[in-house]
């Protein structure tokens, strides 16, 4: 079925996500110099930064994380969006949160699920990460 | 400890409300004007005496709310020497507006400046609703974080922060429904809420459907179309106008910007902690001295998270707290008495600052606190990440 919902708004501070992710590559911001993973694009905390950040590169992460808070719309707002589906902060391994879709039945929808990122093409220009049940 | 040089000294000369609520068929510029020139004539002033004018607006998430129309100082005639427009995050208006507004007295640009702010949510969820979507309109085409996974309205990020502190405190849905509940108690003692000779029980609360689990319809607040406008002063000034002042003890401010994707600490709380401490000692007072509060209370969650943030209750024990009955007409803490914005109107925190200055100016009728000397009014709102989380918090402490 064709894509019909809103598609990212893609910015100079955002496309290395977006383009990793065309590329079929769950991407997060990482700091050069101590390692550690951010997301969305950000200064290190850890680190003095580099000038325009470029200490901060997108560098392909596990995809890998756990539920963390769970919502559930019951009620379709938008068309591309049927109810009920399901809506949560994903925990990644790397230790950020990410707002996202998870592509899991309702009732098991609960904090602590094992989840990984899968690519989905919205459009031809646009492919964003969604979530699903950890295969094991 | 002596109050902030500064606090007493502005005050609130005039306060406009247009009619507000379900009420299609004025613009939002329309409404600015007209809540603009209530203000204008209950402070007992004239146009000729304002001198800068604010406008009360932001941009509330994704849906930028482009302008291409007029500004209402000119469509006024106000002789201002400066208009400045969007000061606002979210739905803060009040307090960064009042800010403002006293420096631009303290410097010597105005000896008036009137503030006013107008919101169109309902003749636009109305429209949006023709077109086979439900909100504000936040899903264009293009849009933030979330819009493309379905969060394309509030109820549905803000959603996360309540289920997060249902899964670490135990909170439970009828807890949450205890505060809709009580609101409602509120608004229909005021005729000018939406929800006015409309109660509910929490039997209708736990049997309202589910919207964006674990928020239910009863725990989302009103979207409305009106206006509130205000006039600001010094309270030396006021004192020779029509109406009491209404004095500005302290302003605090608060933001929830750093580590909140990347820890998840402030999940479950608001940044209430600097905004309380600074307008709590500017105005030297404690939480026992405030007579009436008026919580920004866009869903039942952020009721929750302020009543533990300011200290009425641990954090964590929201939802015991709720359960023992404190809120509500002929509770111990009188909280959002006109009905606030889940049961009263949506005109962002300026809902709760009219209604603290209309307790304190003891217009409240039928829901009027007695004696109400000193009333909290917070704010809240800013979009991160498609709303995920507001991040700004405001406290503004009004006393008579």
């Amino acid at each position: 079925m064709t894509y019909n919902g809103p598609l990212p708004s893609v910015t100079e501070e955002t496309e290395g996500f977006f383009e990793a992710a065309r590329n079929g590559v769950f991407a997060l911001h990482r700091c050069a110099h101590c390692r550690t993973w951010y997301w969305p694009a950000s200064a290190c905390r850890e680190c003095p930064n580099e000038p325009f950040l470029a200490n901060m590169r997108w560098e392909q992460a596990s995809g890998r994380g756990t539920l963390y808070s769970v919502v559930i719309p019951r009620r379709t707002f938008h068309p591309a969006f049927p109810a009920p589906f399901v809506y949560a902060l994903v925990k990644l391994d790397e230790g950020p949160l990410m707002p996202c879709g998870v592509d899991v039945p309702p009732e098991q929808a609960k904090v602590g699920l094992p989840v990984e990122a899968y690519m989905v093409k919205l459009s031809e220009d646009y492919t964003v990460p969604r979530f699903r049940a950890l295969s094991t | 400890m002596a109050r902030h040089h500064l606090s007493g000294r502005y005050s609130i000369c005039g306060l406009g409300v247009t009619p507000v609520g379900r009420v299609t068929g004025n613009s939002l510029l329309w409404n600015e004007v007209e809540a603009a020139r209530l203000a204008i004539e209950d402070a007992g002033l004239e146009r000729k005496d304002i001198g800068a004018a604010l406008q009360a607006l932001s941009d509330p998430g994704g849906g930028m709310r482009m302008r291409h129309d007029d500004a209402f100082p000119r469509v006024l005639g106000l002789p201002v020497k400066i208009y400045c427009e969007n000061v606002g995050r979210g739905g803060e208006y009040a307090a960064m507006a009042i800010v403002t507004a006293m420096q631009l007295i303290e410097l010597g640009v105005a000896n008036y400046v009137v503030v006013s702010g107008a919101r169109d949510d309902w003749s636009r969820s109305r429209a949006i609703k023709k077109r086979g979507e439900r909100g504000t309109g936040m899903a264009a085409r293009l849009g933030r974080w979330g819009h493309f996974y379905g969060s394309t309205t509030a109820a549905v990020f803000h959603a996360l922060i309540a289920s997060r502190h249902i899964e670490l405190y135990g909170t439970t849905s009828e807890q949450l429904g205890r505060i809709a509940v009580a609101q409602r108690e509120w608004a229909c003692l005021n005729p000018q809420a939406t929800m006015y000779g409309a109660p509910i029980t929490i039997e209708d609360y736990m049997n309202s459907p589910m919207v964006a689990e674990p928020y239910r319809l009863l725990d989302m607040c009103q979207q409305s179309d009106g206006g509130i406008a205000f006039v600001v002063t010094t309270t030396e000034r006021a004192k020779d106008l029509k109406r009491p002042p209404i004095k500005i003890m302290g302003i605090g401010f608060g933001e929830h910007m750093d580590h909140l994707l990347q820890t998840g600490d402030h999940l479950t709380s608001l940044a209430v902690d600097t905004a309380r401490e600074q307008a709590f000692s500017q105005a030297d007072i404690k939480l026992d001295d405030v007579d009436v509060a008026q919580l920004y209370d866009c869903f039942t969650g952020e009721v929750l998270f302020q009543i533990e943030g300011y200290g009425w209750c641990k954090k964590g024990e929201g939802g015991a707290f709720l359960d023992a009955g404190h809120l509500g007409p002929g509770g111990d803490v009188p909280i959002n008495t006109g009905g606030g914005l889940l049961s009263g109107f949506h005109m962002g925190n300026l809902t709760c600052f009219a209604e603290g200055v209309q307790q304190l100016r003891g217009e409240g009728g039928a829901r009027q606190v007695k004696d109400a000397e000193i009333a909290l009014v917070t704010g809240h709102g800013g979009e991160i990440l498609s709303g995920q989380m507001c991040s700004i918090h405001s406290s503004l402490i009004l006393g008579r």
